[in-house]
């Protein structure tokens, strides 16, 4: 089988992001939009422009089908279709919108996600009371990533400041990024004494809940 | 000849010391110790405990019944014999029932093993376990003797049997006490202490008395007697009418275990067996609503001393037994407090269909490369890829920690945080994922290569039943049974 691949068959032609935080005033809709909007004006085009949408959302309360775009964005009966995977959907989003460029079946789509995790009103990530098999163990999703590090640091030999170094890099970009989460920088000690969510990842080492 | 097989107990790991009791409460200071279970243990993974220290050298697949005996059923309506002898492996074309409702129903479960096996041909060996998880009311006296535990008595019929069953003897009495209404009573209401002393004197000794009338021996002719009791004033009380001899009553329990209730004389009887007397009479006797006596004797002394070997037994327990520090410790590992627990969800369609591996432990092999894997819902190999290639098979119950971490970042019910979460390889293959009981300080206690065993928990009751699974904990010494992988 000869592989087509997708090189040279699409482009982005324009992007936005929001700021990333608790944004404790902004539901979905304010973030969407926004993204969208600034998406638009970026790529110089209106929203009559885009022929099909793709979007990333994982957790129901935010929505469970594509018409949470149109419910925001007013496309007009476009169609929209939600990718679920995981921390992966709203890469997958865009992997399929590109699928959808390339086959030929569309000029112009959209790619986007939307997430509001601070809405579901409780600590931690969410979800664990609906997920998964009645009595096998659901770790945390930094417990499940937590185990791979226990067994990585046994069989080659490295220690939590190697993963703390990681971190110490993650927050210097972000120091640099205007819509960063977090926007100061860590030393490793910093990193190093900070609370524990699953040995060996402490707070700087997993995603905060935004 | 019927007879005792084999034997297995259950202790759980931590003991309360008496006298935090008597702090917690300004009591008088009572000495020793009392034995009691954690949030994710009850009287049904507790037998469970005690039946595979029982089984261990034994394929349970051969095992013909399971009578099971307790005073503090999980359900009501559902008995625990059936999840029982699922969790054990055991056939599904076997006798089973629950025996309940009165402490002497361990002894009244051996007795009726010791008829059935008797009276059927086709029955050739019944497995008997008592547990009991009995809650006295806080801040009374009962605190100090209620206690957690469970034993196993695998009765067969066998030309080389180690214990012979001579006889049993039973009576009846209506005594109102100690009770406990279906829906009124939170704890168990007793009678007038006097009062019941005097039954309970009356009773054991009538069954004694009768039983060694019947088999033309006298007190003098018993070597050991195993009888529940629930006070040691009470217990010496019954030696001296029966005139037994120094060392004759079972005696070692009550200091530091407490009374265990319903598998009591089952537990003294195990604690005899440990250095029993050669050809000796052993009389074992349970009491509640009336008594039961049954009549034994060591046939061959070697083979009990082997099973005392092979098997945790009380002394094996013993040994990896801790006490707790303070009050708080003890009512906290049993969640006693109030607290924002989430129930998970749960589906009475997939525990069943997944029995095999929630229950029976088992796994797969891959009949293209070999490789053991978990759970038994898989078509294809997680390490070759082949499909439709997968057989069923028994895991082990013990292996090696390969990695874990501790989050702390858990939903739901859990006794404390951070839970350890370990994947563990077992013995001959198989990994599983499993929360790790029984752990302090997990930062400092566990590690990749830690040993550890399988051990029956509670997990959950999401969608109004108890949902049960298999967690690790730190190895207590249980050993195996047949039908594990080689």
């Amino acid at each position: 089988m000869v592989r087509k691949g997708i090189r040279d068959k699409i482009a982005i032609i324009g992007a936005d992001a929001t700021k990333y935080g608790e944004l404790w005033d902004y539901n979905q809709y304010d973030l969407l939009y926004e993204a969208a909007h600034g998406a638009y004006d970026d790529a110089g085009i209106t929203k009559d422009d885009i022929d099909a949408v793709w979007v990333g959302i994982f957790y129901y309360f935010t929505g469970l089908s594509g018409s949470t775009v149109e419910d925001i964005l007013k496309l007009g009966g476009k169609p929209v279709t939600r990718t679920e995977n995981y921390c992966a959907s709203g890469m997958d989003a865009f992997r399929n919108a590109c699928f959808a460029i390339a086959s030929g079946a569309y000029d112009v789509v959209m790619a986007c996600g939307v997430e509001k995790l601070m809405d579901e009103g409780s600590s931690g990530l969410p979800g664990f009371k609906i997920f998964g098999h009645p009595v096998f163990p659901t770790p945390s999703a930094p417990a499940m990533f937590s185990m791979a590090a226990t067994r990585s640091f046994k069989e080659f030999g490295w220690v939590k400041e190697d993963l703390a170094r990681v971190a110490v890099k993650n927050h210097e970009n972000g120091y640099y990024h205007p819509k960063a989460h977090f926007r100061s920088k860590v030393d490793v000690d910093t990193v190093m004494r900070a609370p524990m969510i699953a040995d060996p990842l402490g707070r700087f080492d997993c995603c905060a809940k935004v | 000849m019927i007879g005792i097989k084999s034997y297995g107990a259950y202790l759980p790991k931590y003991l309360l010391p008496r006298k935090l009791i008597g702090k917690a409460w300004d009591f008088p200071v009572v000495p020793g110790t009392k034995a009691f279970a954690l949030a994710d243990e009850d009287s049904l993974t507790m037998a469970v405990e005690a039946g595979l220290d029982c089984l261990a050298g034994f394929d349970p697949k051969s095992v013909d019944g399971l009578y099971y005996a307790t005073t503090t059923q999980v359900y009501t309506e559902k008995d625990s014999a059936s999840i029982i002898s699922t969790v054990l492996d055991l056939r599904d074309d076997i006798v089973t029932a629950d025996f309940t409702d009165s402490l002497k129903a361990g002894s009244t479960a051996v007795s009726r093993a010791y008829e059935t096996i008797k009276a059927n041909d086709d029955i050739n060996s019944i497995l008997v376990l008592a547990a009991d998880q009995r809650e006295p009311e806080p801040s009374t006296m009962w605190e100090y003797g209620f206690a957690d535990g469970a034993g196993a008595l695998l009765i067969a019929d066998e030309e080389n049997i180690p214990i012979s069953i001579e006889d049993t003897y039973s009576i009846a009495k209506n005594i109102i006490g100690p009770w406990k209404r279906r829906e009124k009573d939170e704890f168990i209401r007793t009678f007038e202490v006097k009062m019941d002393a005097k039954f309970y004197m009356q009773s054991v000794l009538t069954v004694m008395n009768k039983i060694l009338e019947k088999n033309n021996l006298n007190p003098k002719d018993i070597q050991h007697a195993a009888y529940y009791y629930n006070n040691p004033k009470m217990h010496a009380g019954i030696s001296k009418r029966m005139e037994f001899e120094r060392g004759v009553a079972q005696n070692g329990m009550f200091f530091q275990i407490g009374d265990t209730g319903t598998p009591m004389p089952m537990m003294l009887l195990i604690g005899a067996l440990r250095r029993p007397d050669e050809d000796a009479n052993i009389l074992m006797v349970g009491y509640g609503d009336g008594a039961d006596a049954i009549l034994m004797k060591v046939r061959d002394r070697k083979a009990v001393r082997d099973l005392g070997k092979t098997r945790l037994g009380l002394n094996g327990h013993q040994k990896s037994m801790e006490q707790v520090k303070n009050y708080n410790k003890f009512i906290e590992s049993k969640e006693l407090l109030e607290k924002d627990r989430y129930k998970r969800k749960s589906s009475a369609v997939t525990i069943w269909r997944d029995a095999d591996s929630v229950y029976r432990n088992y796994g797969l092999k891959c009949q293209n490369c070999g490789a053991i894997q978990y759970p038994v819902n898989h078509k294809s190999c997680y390490v070759c890829q082949t499909d439709g290639q997968l057989e069923k098979i028994k895991l082990s119950y013990k292996g090696e920690i390969f990695t874990f971490t501790l989050d702390h970042l858990v939903g739901g019910a859990y006794l404390d945080t951070p839970v350890p979460r370990c994947v563990v390889d077992l013995e001959g293959g198989g990994r599983i994922l499993v929360n790790m009981t029984e752990i302090e300080n997990p930062e400092k206690n566990v590690e990749i290569g830690m040993k550890v065993e399988l051990t029956f928990r509670k997990e959950h009751e999401g969608a109004d039943f108890i949902n049960y699974y298999w967690k690790c904990r730190p190895v207590r010494g249980r050993p195996n049974i047949v039908g594990g992988v080689e």
